[in-house]
Formats: structure tokens, sequence, C-alpha cells
């Protein structure tokens, strides 16, 4: 033990401080040991499904004590729901093929990419100043890797940035270390999105003055740059700063309520395209 | 001191630091304290043979694993923190409610500024909204306090 009695206040303030000098150094360097940390970040785990554990109990009490007229109700609405679900996804498979056929004709290389889903459930967390993560409760053990975009019911919240083997740490829309690159859905223009810290406010990274948006723009992930996939729903644009004759900071309300999330999937995606397929 | 005593001192640091994650409504979010400084503040200022540098070492490390932030970010600026306060906790505890507070205030903005620069140095924006803690978290100071050595008498700890 390095703290016997006899130290000094002083020495072992200085141990301390140029330990946790190091530390900070040799993690900035990427010299500590990635598994290391993960390992000593799963130690501290209970910590964070401790937080939510209080939230869950309500939802699993309430789930078990739900009145069976409520669960006669919910499962005709679903089943209701289920069918239109049901019709919609025929009027896809329609679209889909007839897609197909035209990019055929067009002789046009784009890749056909295949996804699939892994519903995970999401604890949320809060992070410092703004930073925007949670966790979630599948990890490497479960194939999730780095990079990979979660989506939820109304469109994209965010993108893994870290693994251990039981959970990953997501990176929300609305931390200001996220970008993401979007298409204007009504004029096919590209854009970027980035995060300002406000889980309700999203902005544009510079906007150009001969940028043709509108309030009410709905964007959806274009795909570029291969972390998100294309064609989610990212956000809509609530309202133009003007300074001058310039466009100035472009607001976006996020497609999903970023605070209030619970379940989340994880998109899988294969490139089975030209040749693979 | 009694296995009771060391439950509460181990309790209210877990309770602190099961606060700082806990998530908030957005505008909570900005002004929610740094729940750990206080506790750690009054342990070091009530027991000062027991709770030193080491915990608030400790405590850092526990704190940068549940941000994600660089290893050894929180654990500087808390054991700079508790250097400071180890040297001045036997004047606080002589000090008026609100001497105490603005003494806080301004201990927090320092643990923030510390903060700041290591995150500025790992390249992430530092908003207006990131100094707000320091205030709430000094107002939160005398209730802390009471809570605190409510249960430090009950259970006799010394």
């Amino acid at each position: 033990m390095i703290f016997h009695k006899e130290h000094t206040f002083g020495f072992r303030f200085w141990i301390l401080l140029l330990l946790s000098f190091a530390l900070l150094i040799l993690d900035n360097k990427h010299i500590l040991s990635p598994r290391l940390k993960t390992y000593l970040q799963m130690a501290a785990t209970p910590l964070q499904y401790a937080i939510v554990l209080p939230e869950q109990t309500y939802f699993s009490v309430r789930d078990y004590f739900t009145l069976q007229h409520e669960l006669v109700h919910d499962k005709k609405n679903w089943q209701d729901q289920k069918l239109v679900l049901q019709a919609k996804l025929q009027e896809l498979n329609a679209l889909k093929a007839q897609n197909e056929e035209l990019k055929s004709l067009l002789k046009a290389s784009a890749v056909q990419q295949n996804q699939k889903y892994m519903m995970v459930r999401i604890i949320g967390l809060k992070g410092e100043g703004s930073e925007h993560e949670v966790l979630i409760n599948a990890g490497s053990d479960a194939g999730i890797s780095s990079g990979q975009a979660l989506v939820a019911a109304d469109g994209i919240i965010g993108q893994v940035i870290q693994t251990t083997p039981i959970n990953s740490r997501v990176m929300l829309l609305s931390d200001s270390r996220s970008a993401i690159p979007v298409t204007n859905e009504r004029t096919r223009e590209n854009l970027i999105v980035i995060g300002t810290g406000n889980s309700q406010d999203l902005n544009l990274l510079n906007p150009m003055n001969n940028a043709d948006l509108k309030a009410g723009d709905t964007l959806i992930s274009s795909g570029i740059g291969g972390h998100y996939p294309p064609g989610y729903p990212v956000g809509k644009i609530s309202q133009i700063e003007l300074q001058g004759r310039n466009i100035g900071k472009v607001h976006i309300i996020p497609a999903t309520n970023l605070n209030r999330l619970h379940l989340a999937l994880v998109v899988f995606v294969n490139n089975n395209g030209g040749a693979t397929a | 001191m009694t296995l009771q005593g060391w439950l509460v001192l181990v309790l209210s640091f877990i309770v602190s630091l099961l606060l700082m994650i806990a998530p908030t409504a957005p505008w909570l979010s900005d002004i929610w304290p740094i729940w750990l400084l206080p506790v750690l503040f009054y342990w070091i200022m009530a027991l000062p043979h027991r709770v030193g540098i080491f915990y608030a070492w400790f405590f850092g490390i526990i704190l940068d694993l549940l941000y994600n932030s660089l290893i050894g970010t929180h654990a500087l600026a808390l054991v700079i923190l508790a250097g400071i306060f180890i040297k001045m906790s036997r004047r606080f505890s002589f000090f008026s409610g609100l001497q105490q507070i603005l003494t806080m205030f301004f201990l927090n903005l320092l643990y923030l500024g510390i903060v700041a620069i290591t995150q500025l140095y790992s390249n992430q924006t530092i908003l207006l909204s990131f100094w707000w803690p320091a205030l709430t978290t000094a107002l939160i100071w005398p209730f802390v306090h009471a809570l605190l050595r409510h249960y430090r008498r009950r259970f006799r700890m010394t």
C-alpha cells in the first residue's frame, strides 16, 4: 500500500495528480489497453443499470397488472394495425420490384442493401455538457460493432461508438460531436446535419446561401459515407435564421424525440451488391 | 466507525454517482448539479482522517468510466479540488452559510474549468450552459450538508 500514514498529504496529492495526468495522456494517445478500459467499464455497468431500475420496475409492474379488457383492446388494435401494415408491405414490395427494374434499365450500379435489425432496450444516461449518449443492452457478443446505426419507429437516433461484450454506447444525433449526411426530400439536395448538445434542436453544417431550404422540409439520411443507412427520416426544418441576406443557422427538429427512448433497432447492413449477390 | 457508518459513507457516494448519470428532462439537464462534489466535500470536512484525496481519485476514475471520458479527466479535476479543499476545510467549517455557498461556487467553477480544458483537448465544444451546474451545485450544498450531517450523527460516524 502506497498510502501509509507516514506519507505526507503533499506526497499523496502529487502522486495521484501525476497518475491521473499519465492516464489522461495514455488514454488520449490510445496507449491504454482498450481491453482494460472495456473491462473497467463493464465493472461500472451495474451503476448504469441501477439508474433505470426504478423506471423499468414501474413498467414491468404496470405491464403485469394490466387489466384484461385493456389487453383485449390492445390486441385488437395491433391486429388491425398489422393488417394495414401488411397491405402497405405488398405495395412496398411492388414498388421495390419496379425500382429494381428501372435501375436495371438505367444500368445503374447502385448497391442493393439488405438490412437486418436487432431490437435493443435503451438505458438512458445523462452525459456531461453537450455529450448525449445512451447505453443499449447488447454488445459485441451479439455482433454489434462501432459505427452501426440505431433507428426507432420515427427515424434515426444515433450511432454505436463503443462496445463491450454485454452492452454498447450510442452517440445520439443531438450530441455536439455527431454529424449525419442527409438529403432534403423535396429538393434532393445533399446536406449535413450536426448535433448541438440540445436534444430538441439539430443544425445544418455550413448551409450554402443558394441552398433551397424551407421550414417544414423533411430531411432523410442519404447514406453517403456509409455509416448511416439511407432513407430514414432524420428531422424536419423548423426555422431558418437569416443573417442579412445570408442563411444563418438552420434549426431542425429531430424526427424522434431523443429524450424518450425505450426500444430501438440496431441496423445490420449487408452489402450484397454486384457480383456477390 | 461502525459497519452502518461505512454503509452510509459508501451509499452516499453511490447515490451521488447515480444522480450524476440519471437521465433528466431537457430543461433540468443544463442545470443538473455535480452531485458528487458536495458529498465529497462534506465527508472530507466531517471525517478528514478517513476521507481524503484517494477517495477523490477513485470516484473520479469511476466518473470517467460512467461518462466515457478520457480516463483521468475527472480524476484529475477531483484530486486538485480535494487537495485544495483539504487545505481549507478547517477554515471552511467556520464560514457562514452564504460564505460557504460562495466558496463552493468558485470551487465548482474551478472543477468545471479543469474538466473543460481536458474536454477541449479531446476536441469537444463547450457550450455556455456547461457552467450552470457550478451555481446549482453551490445552492444544493446546504441541503446536502444538512442531510449528511443528520446521518453522520444518527450513526455516530467518527
